[in-house]
């Protein structure tokens, strides 16, 4: 440990009890900040005196700067984080006894193994949100893809058992890693709405929270849905299911969208949908405020309609007036929509 | 003097055939997990191997093996909280003083140093000389941030390097 100096050194348990009060006296006296010179002058004075003072002096300034050889910037965390250490001790062991032992297990197992610079299963749940308009992936620490839509809100909480996603609100499409470095074995993976709570499988799926609606829409794999009071529900590969809330079983719906996944790839490809409904999909990515008139809400509408602008709603509605036959006014800062 | 009728090896061995599943199973009552209990009853065996005194030292082996691994547990404990404080704290630095990997390690192995040094002083004492060494405060202002006298400060100062002059060293 010690790579310092070839001065004479006395082996701390040899110094004779009252050279080393004196030497404490002068130490404390020193390190006070306001020490005077001439303070330093018989200090000096003290060490010339007798070799023994020396030698026990170095002794003294071998082992502190042993304990202090560090870069400034370091001495500051390391002040910190033993500060937040004792705040932590205080903070555990105000805790049932019993609770605490199961916390140990979980803690202490991984704190002697895991290497610090990888993401470490007890951080905090991470937040990932979107705006509106935006879209955003992310591989996640087990090798899941998560994207999220439009005006989306999650908290992924993984620990040592389990993976979590809580979303919020907004849309988002996974991909579940393999999670080959989990430490009890693969971890089962959970997506959590409002409404439901949603197992998934080794797939490829979606998940929309709007509202008081959840939808579940799955492309690969299976999924399961628990909801409360119910018996859980597999949905499979092309299933898209619905839950409204409160004990109503899932519900199986056919949707509109040719491909319910395809804004991840930056699109919406509606097939024979209302233009209303097409309209209030895109106003999730363009506040549009559009008002029907004459039916003109009921239209049929089919087509691939760009996201990947800034204004997809209204660059929608220009392309559809060349094929439907429709109007477009604008009236108050809304558009208003007339047969033509 | 003790007599050993068997060589040592052999006395290890009984010994850990007679006690280690006892250990593990007492270990799991307190700990509540069977792999904690295993990794911390191994533990204790090593270190047990590593100690000069001989097996037939130990009047009571139950008593001296539950110790131990209490003294094991108590340091794993507070080697997981200085991590999991240490990871708290660069969460939030700037990239740019944010410690490189090697870096972390270093960095643990110092805290644990620290947290070793100083375990057994009452907690403003050791505060007190962190404060002055690592953060270069002067007296008056560690008094004023730990709330007591200038007097105290230097009784905690004198404290803190009797400390480290006399602590034996493991």
């Amino acid at each position: 440990m010690s790579t310092l100096n070839a001065r004479p050194m006395t082996e701390p348990s040899h110094i004779p009890p009252d050279i080393m009060d004196e030497l404490i006296t002068w130490s404390v006296k020193l390190n006070s900040g306001t020490a005077s010179n001439a303070d330093q002058q018989r200090f000096q004075q003290w060490r010339d005196i007798d070799p023994r003072h020396e030698s026990a002096w170095q002794t003294l300034h071998a082992m502190e700067q042993d304990f202090m050889a560090m870069p400034a910037h370091t001495k500051q965390l390391v002040a910190n984080t033993i500060a937040l250490a004792d705040a932590q001790t205080r903070t555990t062991m105000q805790r049932r006894p019993k609770l605490k032992a199961l916390a140990i297990c979980a803690v202490t197992l991984l704190g002697s193994a895991l290497l610090i610079h990888q993401v470490a299963p007890w951080q905090a749940p991470v937040h990932y949100a979107t705006h509106m308009g935006q879209r955003a992936a992310f591989t996640l620490a087990d090798g899941t893809q998560l994207t999220l839509n439009t005006n989306s809100s999650v908290d992924v909480r993984y620990s040592l058992l389990k993976r979590e996603i809580v979303l919020n609100h907004g849309e988002i499409y996974l991909i579940t890693g393999h999670d080959t470095d989990a430490w009890f074995g693969r971890r089962r993976f959970w997506v959590d709405t409002a409404q439901a709570k949603f197992e998934a499988i080794g797939t490829r799926f979606s998940v929309y929270q709007h509202a008081n609606t959840t939808q579940l829409h799955v492309a690969e794999g299976i999924v399961a849905i628990h909801v409360a009071q119910q018996p859980a529900v597999r949905a499979y590969a092309n299933d898209t299911y619905r839950m409204q809330g409160g004990a109503a079983a899932p519900l199986k719906t056919q949707t509109q969208h040719a491909d319910p996944m395809a804004w991840v790839d930056g699109v919406i490809i509606a097939k024979q949908m209302r233009l209303e409904s097409l309209m209030s999909e895109l106003a999730r990515y363009q506040a549009l405020p559009v008002s029907y008139e004459d039916d003109t809400g009921d239209l049929a509408v089919s087509g691939v309609f760009q996201l990947n602008r800034d204004d997809p709603a209204e660059h929608a509605l220009q392309t559809l007036s060349h094929t439907l036959p429709i109007r477009i006014n604008r009236q108050h800062a809304q558009l208003l929509i007339r047969k033509k | 003097m003790p007599v050993a009728d068997a060589p040592p090896q052999q006395e290890l061995g009984t010994f850990y055939h007679t006690h280690h599943a006892w250990l593990v199973s007492w270990l799991k009552r307190r700990l509540g997990c069977i792999h904690h209990a295993n990794d911390l009853a191994h533990d204790t065996f090593l270190k047990l191997i590593a100690k000069p005194t001989t097996l037939t030292h130990i009047q009571e082996p139950r008593a001296f093996l539950t110790t131990m691994a209490h003294g094991l547990m108590v340091d794993q404990f507070r080697k997981s909280a200085l991590e999991q404080a240490y990871l708290d704290a660069i969460r939030h630095l700037p990239v740019s003083l944010a410690p490189s990997p090697e870096e972390h390690l270093a960095i643990l192995e110092i805290l644990l140093q620290i947290d070793h040094l100083f375990r057994g002083l009452k907690p403003n004492v050791r505060n007190a000389f962190l404060l002055s060494r690592l953060e270069g405060l002067t007296y008056p202002e560690i008094a004023a941030q730990l709330g007591v006298s200038l007097r105290t400060v230097e009784t905690y100062m004198a404290e803190a390097l009797r400390h480290i002059l006399t602590v034996p060293r493991a």
